[in-house]
């Protein structure tokens, strides 16, 4: 059998499965391509920048995120933001904060959208914690010697987020403006903003 | 894990799907409906999330087949079968009859 035509079989599966489904009245049509419109397009690392680029102007919205953040982010109103606890964990010039999910991939996916390949990796969840110095310059990231590197493990309940240093020499910009900086990366820690 | 109307609540963890920049990537749109198939099919309640999460992990581990989506169908299969929602044999012939009516479905 080719690949094309193993392929085919595949996405014939795929239509099959849904069709039935439809007719056994377990499925809706409209509904499946609504959850598809929301995975690629609304929920995504900006939720994640919005929240930063916030903490980065407004210091009293700082102060409440790291000491709430599951109750500071509630006036952003994301989709699905309710379900787990958050954690902010803002990066010093004595600590660089990383997250990981060693049991699985928890992922604060609301404000993040999906975690990348790397994340569920087995690779990338037990080095992190046993050399993440040296895992986060293989990653591109040096992080200075006399900076600590606190690493996050995330669970079922609780997700972390990383609130990355502002960078220098953005004193002009707005919260607009320095939300379209902040990366995803940045956020779970593995590279600076 | 809380059980929510919100059809990510809690989910997107179990799914480590093919993404750019923290979007998902889908090669081709099936890939796509198999995923919202999968979601939505658990938010009605008929498929506990948690056992097609157990049919992927299954799946993957046995890495049978290493496409992701593949994988991702298999399990989902494995799931709806495993519950007693659909029948192989429904299946099999429902993939025959649109095998021998492709243009219906381009």
């Amino acid at each position: 059998m080719t690949s094309a035509h193993r392929l085919e079989l595949v996405k014939l599966r795929a239509q099959a499965l849904e069709s039935l489904l439809i007719e056994r009245g377990l499925l809706r049509e409209r509904d499946v391509d609504e959850v598809i419109e929301r995975f690629e397009r609304r929920v995504g690392p900006m939720n994640g920048a919005r929240v930063v680029a916030r903490a980065w102007t407004d210091l009293e919205f700082k102060r409440h995120l790291l000491e709430d953040g599951t109750e500071a982010i509630r006036e952003f109103n994301f989709h699905g933001a309710k379900v787990e606890k958050l954690v902010v964990v803002a990066n010093t010039d004595e600590v660089h904060n990383v997250v990981v999910c060693t049991l699985c991939s928890c992922y604060p996916w609301a404000l993040l959208g999906l975690p990348p390949r790397w994340y569920k990796d087995p690779a990338y969840r037990s080095r992190i914690v046993r050399e993440p110095r040296t895992l986060l310059s293989e990653m591109g990231l040096e992080v200075p010697v006399d900076t600590r590197i606190r690493v996050w493990d995330s669970s079922a309940e609780i997700r972390y987020l990383v609130l990355p240093q502002r960078p220098e020499k953005t004193e002009s910009l707005g919260e607009e403006d320095l939300t379209g900086l902040v990366t995803r990366d940045g956020m779970i820690g593995v590279a600076q903003v | 894990m809380n059980e929510d109307s919100d059809p990510f609540a809690g989910r997107a963890e179990a799914l480590g799907a093919p993404c750019a920049n923290g979007e998902l990537v889908f090669e081709q749109p099936w890939e796509g409906r198999v995923l919202s198939m999968a979601v939505c099919v658990s938010d009605s309640k008929e498929l506990a999330w948690e056992d097609f999460r157990a049919h992927l992990i299954q799946e993957i581990g046995e890495a049978q087949e290493s496409a992701y989506y593949v994988q991702f169908l298999n399990a989902l299969q494995a799931a709806l079968v495993g519950e007693g929602l659909l029948r192989e044999r429904d299946i099999s012939e429902r993939v025959k009859r649109l095998a021998e009516a492709p243009h219906e479905h381009a």
